[in-house]
């Protein structure tokens, strides 16, 4: 089934070399208007492929495209948002004066670039600080700046670097909000971070580098599906351990369980029957089973088998 | 947090290079002024021409100091090489900025904190990203920084003798001063106007090549400050002293703005002025076009 969603950005067999040195080697993958998160431990080609992404750098061979025109061009700049990972911003100037400061470098007009710059803060909660200085925001509010200058000028693809990096819970959970959001308002985003379990709570799907290549592309429990030499492993907790045990052993996609000091851990091979069977088994089970935790499903797990 | 405004495509307009770089300039030149700080260093900075001034309202009559016999003989009784004390003279108005005391320590004040630090400061906060996305081109953001500090620093070397003449002009006499200083004072004040665009390009490649902001002041300080001394020990060792313009970075400048405004000066070679700034300018823009890469840059 084809996907309707407009490409945002196309990574076409891109290769980048450094003097001999390949930092990317035919990578190929697509942004729509969805968010996607970039995953790959430091020294992968996580920092070449995001400048790629925004046209800082061009490849060597294959072709980078946003919104259907090279990442280089001014079409393409027009239409990127980029959100930095560093923390210091001009002090003295206030966050609408700042965002204001970074439309006009788009050729926006004063008076415009004020009036967006103001709709976007407001429209990140800031609309009561927006006037003072930044010298005297929180990591919060310094963050909403950063990501308001790459939002202001309505770009519809936007590459968060380290996004989440030193907001308190509630403000991650605000910002996580606001990035899921995005999409619906036809913006594609790109958002890279080291923070795997916040990170899986936002993206659509990961895109995955290592040692230069593209690893993994596609929704975390597919990716997860693919590796049949990786059993999903699970907890368990209820009653009757010793009798649950040997029910358990007895299924086909059951490929192990170990006891543990306060309930089961259970390997299995195929973990979609495994969970209709399942299903049926603890609504008749006496005493109950009070808890059931995939261990391994998650997109750390997932990173960890790829990169081993 | 909440978006209320629907994102619309953005109309993608056309506009010059220049329109997207002056911004950047503009902030450049106005940052000195967002802290108080900085609005009492540039007022500092001032001194020297606001000294001038004074001078002018004194000899002029204006201001009523001192004996007027001796205001005569100040204005009347001069020799030519005190042409820079005589305010019936055009030296007298931009020759305060060629001075190696002032005019040097006072520029060496504003550029250190203007100039020598504007893209050292931006490198090594990750900022150049932000503007090399927006479609500024490395070399583009390396201009709008050089201009925002050149119009900062000619304000106090090209605006305020220019300033101080058109002040000299009103309070004169006649209109002879100005008649008689017109062509002289304007040749002076362009050979200003290009050594300061010159001196304040060199910095900002000494901040393009510099790791850090307080790097960038130390060998901006080091080479102004340095090559002087250099320039005066050597020159005074080897009983050369046409070696001082050759090696001195602010004397070749001096140099080139009294051969310009054909000003009386001994011992200079003016070739080796020329030939001392064009090396230093090539080979800062050669290691700068080096650092500036994207991918040296942004590490």
């Amino acid at each position: 089934m084809s996907d309707a969603r407009q490409i945002v950005l196309e990574f076409d067999s891109v290769t980048k070399w450094y003097g001999s040195v390949a930092a990317l080697l035919d990578v190929s993958f697509q942004v729509r208007t969805e968010v996607v998160g970039l995953v790959g431990k430091n020294g992968v080609g996580k920092s070449t492929l995001m400048k790629l992404a925004v046209g800082l750098l061009g490849p060597s061979q294959g072709a980078v495209r946003v919104c259907g025109s090279d990442a280089t061009t001014r079409e393409a700049r027009a239409r990127i948002g980029f959100c930095p990972d560093f923390d210091r911003l001009y002090e003295p100037l206030s966050g609408v004066k700042f965002v204001s400061w970074m439309l006009r470098y788009h050729g926006v007009t004063s008076g415009e670039a004020k009036r967006r710059a103001e709709e976007v803060l407001t429209e990140l909660g800031l609309a009561e600080n927006m006037h003072r200085p930044i010298r005297e925001y929180s990591k919060g509010m310094r963050q909403r700046v950063r990501l308001g200058q790459a939002l202001a000028h309505r770009p519809q693809f936007v590459l968060l670097d380290e996004p989440m990096t030193g907001l308190d819970p509630v403000a991650r959970a605000e910002l996580s909000d606001l990035i899921r959001k995005l999409p619906q308002r036809g913006v594609g985003v790109l958002i890279s971070s080291h923070v795997l379990h916040e990170l899986e709570a936002v993206v659509d799907r990961v895109v995955l580098v290592h040692q230069g290549r593209l690893l993994a592309d596609g929704k975390i429990n597919d990716l997860r599906d693919q590796l049949p030499d990786r059993p999903h492993r699970l907890r368990l907790k209820g009653a009757r351990l010793r009798e649950l045990a040997s029910q358990l052993t007895s299924w086909p996609e059951v490929e192990g369980v170990t006891f543990l000091s306060d309930g089961l851990e259970v390997s299995l091979s195929g973990h979609g029957a495994f969970y209709d069977r399942f299903t049926d088994l603890a609504g008749t089970w006496q005493g109950g089973i009070h808890e059931l935790i995939p261990l391994d499903d998650d997109l750390a797990a997932v990173f960890g088998y790829l990169v081993e | 947090m909440s978006l209320t405004h629907h994102y619309r495509p953005l109309e993608c307009e056309r506009v010059s290079g220049f329109r997207r770089i002056w911004p950047l300039a503009r902030q450049e030149m106005m940052a000195l002024f967002r802290t108080k700080w900085g609005v009492a260093l540039y007022f500092v900075c001032l001194f020297p021409s606001l000294g001038r001034l004074v001078m002018l309202l004194i000899m002029f009559g204006v201001v009523e100091f001192g004996p007027q016999s001796l205001r005569d003989r100040m204005t009347d009784r001069l020799p030519p090489s005190l042409d820079h004390m005589n305010p019936e003279r055009a030296a007298f108005y931009f020759e305060g900025a060629l001075s190696t005391m002032p005019g040097m320590i006072f520029f060496l004040l504003l550029t250190s904190v203007v100039v020598s630090r504007c893209i050292a400061r931006d490198r090594a906060t990750n900022a150049l990203e932000l503007y090399w996305t927006r479609g500024i081109s490395p070399w583009g953001y390396v201009f709008a920084k050089w201009l925002g500090g050149f119009l900062l620093t000619a304000s106090m070397t090209v605006g305020m003798p220019l300033l101080l003449w058109i002040t000299g002009c009103f309070l004169a006499e006649d209109w002879s001063l100005m008649t008689d200083t017109f062509a002289q004072f304007a040749i002076g004040l362009f050979g200003i106007a290009l050594m300061t665009a010159i001196w304040t390009a060199i910095g900002t490649l000494i901040s393009a090549v510099s790791p850090s902001a307080n790097l960038a002041i130390v060998a901006w300080s080091m080479l102004l400050v340095g090559s002087s001394a250099a320039g005066f020990v050597i020159s005074r060792a080897l009983d050369e002293y046409s070696l001082r313009s050759s090696l001195s970075f602010w004397d070749a400048g001096r140099v080139v703005v009294r051969s310009l405004a054909d000003l009386p000066q001994r011992d200079v070679s003016l070739p080796g002025a020329l030939l001392m700034l064009g090396t230093l300018f090539t080979g800062l823009l050669l290691f700068a076009r080096r650092r500036m890469r994207v991918v040296e840059a942004l590490q």
